[in-house]
């Protein structure tokens, strides 16, 4: 059976340490430290499918994706409001700038939006195709939504 | 080799600089690459002021961190910090994540780019490794400050200082405070140079004196009216300016009273009137918004008057409000100090938010009560939650004879919040009888004795203390006690009678959060008559046990919401930072074990039990949840009573006893992992979640809104107004992060100025919209108005805004949202809140 290669987008080390631990078995992993290495690495080819990580409080300024001095405005002009906004959301920018440039691959996004059924069926709709894991799945949970 | 390097380091020691260079140079010779030898001839050259020819030497080993430091030192004290700056950019990148290399580029950059050294100044300072301001940083902050200053932004270098002697420790405040006072005499001159402060000539200040009596009369309007016309005459008279500042604020025109205290500091700065004026207007009309800025003005009036006992109560004020506990019971003692009473101190101390689980101010009597300092800062110490150092400050008063009816109950509270329910009833009781009337200690042991069980004495005292004058706070557990005891209709005409006496209290929320289950519980009992169920009816046995128990996370945020602001950081961290990442990995752990991959499990074993695992921090996490109960007056019992902690707090000691069997590779470790996994896992994970969503949530509801415009139409300023209808708009199932209590506030601001500022119409409407990348979407609640003039988002936005507006940002703020003016048809303008929309089960899509 050929390896599923999957490409971890997160801003610190924990999913790809878990993921090479746990889940070696059927997959190659990589991982990208922020949202536009990603796109960069997806550019390239070679991946099957994006496990993606919601927040990135640890990634500089500079990597993030998304406009600040636009989200300010939400803000009332308050950049730091802003960026917090922007690193804990950081998951659905990146996500939304890989449609933005092409990429169709499957996205497993990692945060419980359980809580926001309304919320959900907006992005998986918008961003498809996309499913989310709760960010406690096990790694079984993550080899059966990744289908490996 | 050694022995020529020993020679050369001995004769640097005697002073023999020429000795010591040759010395280090035959090392060199024998050996390029010791670096010891090369930066000790740098040193003997510097001492010989061969500084060139030391750079040079040093120049030599551009990949060692030690040479590229102190080149970069020696090229600082030469003044040559272009190049300083290369070499400590350098420098980063040889020892990258290095504080002491931030402050030094800070240095490098304050004569070339000050607002560059600034900003690393101020990444030294949030570095890991950084806990305060030290002496090398006071210098080097009092460096970038002139920097600042002489790249003309006088006011950034201001700031600069202000933030950073706030966070600083006794020793650096002094030395950043020093400077600030150059600063300031320094603007002194330069205002004398230009004329300074008009002299009034006699016929205006017959008319300055007659605006005074006006005012003194309460004549406001009048007042105003007289001083207007002298104001624009003479702008460059700080008394003129300091008057109708005063009166200003009288007619809640906080901005413009801002500007002339402002106007009138700058014309006589050495007057310690106008920063103390300026201080105390900050502190009385933000709410505590600039609190810490207040204190700034407070502190330079002090510098200018120090012997003024009043000035240093208002700077102890300030610094409290702004959370500054160790500054304010420094400013408090500095009162005392000179003269004043702590009984006035503490008389004095204004409600925030931490001393909302602790009664309001001692009312003071004509008697001259003279409570020691140590009552003071116990009592602050108490109010920050540092419960030892409180109870160490009362035993030494005790010890020492200082025995009162103040410091009992300030020891009852806290035995109270402890859950050392027999001693805080043995206090008060001592209290009581020196003041056998006192409400406040009537309602503290009724509280007592209702958590003993004790009913019956319980609701006799708290029935006393609700029929004497200023007894109203006594309805809210006599209306606790009736719900509780299956009596909802009692138990709202109590709950209602506590919110017309007491209602705008800290314990807002919490009667509010009452009255709620009351009308749910009358609901419930209604239906139970038609279902012809009486099950429903012992509940309040069980509930009575538990609280006697001790009690659990969501009992403690029924009965004081405000408690969710301390919680929800440490439950936030819980799920994220221990939770995340670990539990999820029990399972296959287990698969690990049973197939005996020893090294898999050494490394989950580290993360699970090793210094800061998972179990460690677990625990260390319901601590400090415990101890937010106990501030909040509620003695939790998480291991026991608590439907989420309990079960997960014995699954963590489960864990913590498979250790041995993991360490031994025992198969009977996997199912344990598997049981504990399924706990933590699983209903922890996902109640904690559930807890945080909860308790960030607010529904905005017709009910909330007329509330605050009630609250605001029966305030005294409006008593003789007409009372004015408002029309309000509002669908179902809108639900938006925040507080009941905060979102009254907000709205009843908003509702304020607009009467104050003549509004014949408001009404509030709301709209949903949604952000297209995350699929969030947020409430936007228009408060409209028809009040001329107009206001424009800019305007809200800076800090000279009116009476309320401020308070306004900042809680909406605090809720992730914004701020900003619309119009609104048919309205002269409308203010928009931008609320973050939060789903609940069963709301309206």
């Amino acid at each position: 059976m050929s390896l599923r290669r999957v490409l971890i987008i997160e801003d610190g080390t924990e999913y790809i340490e878990t993921m090479t631990r746990f889940l070696a078995d059927g997959f190659a992993w990589e991982r990208a430290g922020s949202g536009p290495a990603g796109i960069e690495r997806l550019r390239a080819g070679g991946i099957d499918a994006v496990f993606l990580d919601m927040r990135f409080d640890r990634a500089p300024e500079g990597e993030l994706i998304g406009d600040l001095d636009e989200v300010a405005e939400r803000f009332s002009g308050d950049r730091v409001l802003a960026r917090r906004f922007v690193e804990d959301h950081q998951g659905t920018f990146v996500l939304a700038a890989l449609r933005e440039a092409g990429v169709t691959l499957p996205v497993v996004l990692s945060y419980d939006f359980s809580g926001e059924p309304r919320r959900w069926e907006r992005l998986a709709e918008r961003f498809a195709p996309v499913r989310y894991l709760p960010d406690n799945a096990s790694p079984a949970q993550v080899r059966e939504a990744l289908g490996g | 080799m050694r022995r020529l390097y020993v020679a050369a380091l001995e004769a640097e020691g005697d002073g023999d600089a020429a000795t010591a260079e040759s010395g280090y140079r035959a090392v060199l010779r024998a050996e390029e690459d010791f670096l010891p030898a090369r930066l000790g001839l740098a040193r003997a050259l510097v001492v010989q002021q061969d500084a060139d020819e030391a750079i040079a030497v040093l120049s030599v080993a551009p990949f060692d961190a030690e040479a590229v430091e102190a080149r970069g030192r020696l090229l600082l004290s030469l003044d040559r910090f272009e190049e300083a700056g290369t070499a400590f950019a350098r420098l980063e990148r040889l020892a990258p994540g290095s504080a002491e290399v931030l402050l030094l580029q800070a240095e490098a950059l304050a004569h070339t780019r000050p607002r560059a050294a600034r900003q690393r100044l101020e990444d030294w300072l949030g570095h890991p490794s950084v806990s305060g301001i030290d002496a090398s940083g006071a210098r080097v902050a009092v460096l970038v400050a002139d920097a600042l200053r002489e790249a003309e932004d006088e006011d950034e270098a201001q700031q600069l200082l202000e933030s950073l002697s706030a966070a600083s420790g006794a020793e650096e405040h002094e030395i950043l405070r020093e400077r600030l006072d150059r600063y300031q005499v320094e603007k002194a001159a330069r205002m004398l140079a230009r004329g300074g402060s008009e002299p009034l000539p006699a016929d205006v200040r017959g008319r300055l004196e007659r605006a005074r009596t006006s005012f003194a009369a309460g004549d406001v309007t009048l007042a105003r009216k007289e001083l207007a016309p002298l104001v624009r005459a003479h702008p460059r008279s700080a008394e003129l300016l300091a008057t109708w500042a005063a009166v200003s604020a009288e007619t809640g025109e906080v901005a413009e009273a801002e500007r002339a205290l402002h106007a009138a500091m700058a014309l006589e700065p050495l007057d310690a009137a106008y920063a103390a004026a300026l201080g105390r207007l900050l502190l009385e009309h933000y709410g505590g918004l600039h609190a810490r800025e207040a204190a700034g003005h407070l502190e330079r009036a002090v510098r200018l008057r120090p012997g003024s006992g009043d000035l240093w109560l208002s700077l102890a004020d300030a610094r409290w409000q702004g959370g500054q506990l160790d500054a304010a019971a420094r400013a408090y003692a500095g009162a005392v100090q000179r003269g004043e009473t702590a009984e006035r101190a503490v008389a004095r101390q204004t409600p925030g938010p931490e001393r909302e689980a602790f009664p309001a101010p001692v009312e003071l009597d004509e008697r001259e009560l003279s409570l020691p300092l140590g009552y003071w800062v116990a009592r602050v110490y108490a109010a920050a939650g540092r419960t030892d150092e409180a109870l160490a400050e009362l035993a030494t008063l005790r010890n020492e004879g200082e025995e009162g009816p103040e410091v009992a109950e300030l020891e009852a509270s806290l035995a109270l919040a402890a859950g050392e329910l027999p001693r805080a009833e043995t206090l008060y009781r001592e209290a009581l009888a020196a003041r056998p009337s006192e409400p406040r200690l009537l309602v503290g042991l009724g509280d007592v004795l209702l958590l003993q069980g004790r009913e019956a004495e319980a609701l006799v005292l708290l029935e006393r203390a609700a029929g004497l004058p200023g007894g109203a706070s006594a309805w809210l557990p006599l209306a606790r006690h009736r719900y509780e005891a299956w009596k909802p209709w009692e138990a709202e005409a109590q709950v209602e009678r506590f919110l017309a006496g007491a209602g705008a209290g800290p314990q807002l929320d919490e009667a509010l959060a009452l009255k709620a289950d009351i009308l749910l519980r009358q609901r419930q009992i209604r239906s139970a008559a038609v279902l012809g169920g009486v099950g429903l009816l012992l509940l309040p046995l069980g509930v009575w046990a538990a609280r006697r128990r001790g009690g659990s996370v969501e009992e403690l945020l029924a009965r004081s919401p405000d408690a969710f602001r301390d919680l929800a950081p440490v439950l936030s961290a819980l799920r994220h930072e221990v939770l995340k990442h670990n539990t999820s990995l029990l399972e296959p752990l287990a698969d690990a074990v049973e197939r005996g991959d020893d090294a898999l499990v050494a490394w989950a074993s580290e993360r699970l039990f090793g210094e800061q695992g998972v179990v460690e921090r677990f625990r260390e996490h319901t601590a400090r949840i415990a101890a937010i109960g106990q501030r909040h007056g509620m003695v939790l019992n998480l291991v026991r009573q608590d439907p989420l902690f309990a079960p997960a707090l014995a699954a963590v000691t489960r864990l913590a006893g498979l250790q041995r069997d993991l360490d031994r590779m025992q198969p009977r470790a996997a199912q344990g992992l598997r049981e504990v996994a399924e706990v933590l896992n699983g209903d922890t994970y996902r109640g904690i979640g559930a807890l945080l969503a909860r308790g960030q949530c607010v529904a905005i509801t017709d009910e909330l809104v007329a509330r605050a415009w009630d609250a605001v139409q029966a305030e005294p300023a409006r008593r003789d107004a007409p009372r004015l209808p408002l029309g309000i708009d509002l669908p179902e199932g809108l639900y938006v992060r925040g507080s009941h209590r905060d979102l009254h506030d907000v709205l009843a601001n908003l509702f304020r100025n607009a009467l104050q500022a003549g509004a014949t119409r408001v009404a509030v409407r709301t709209s949903v919209v949604e952000d297209w990348i995350t699929g969030l979407e947020s409430v936007v609640v228009r408060v409209a108005d028809d009040a001329p003039g107009k206001v424009s988002t800019a305007q809200i936005r800076s800090r000279f805004i009116e009476r309320g507006l401020g308070l306004v940002v900042d809680l909406v703020h605090r809720f992730g949202g914004s701020v900003s003016v619309v119009d609104e048809p048919g309205f002269e303008k409308a203010i928009a809140l931008t609320l973050p929309r939060t789903e609940i089960p069963g709301d309206v899509p």
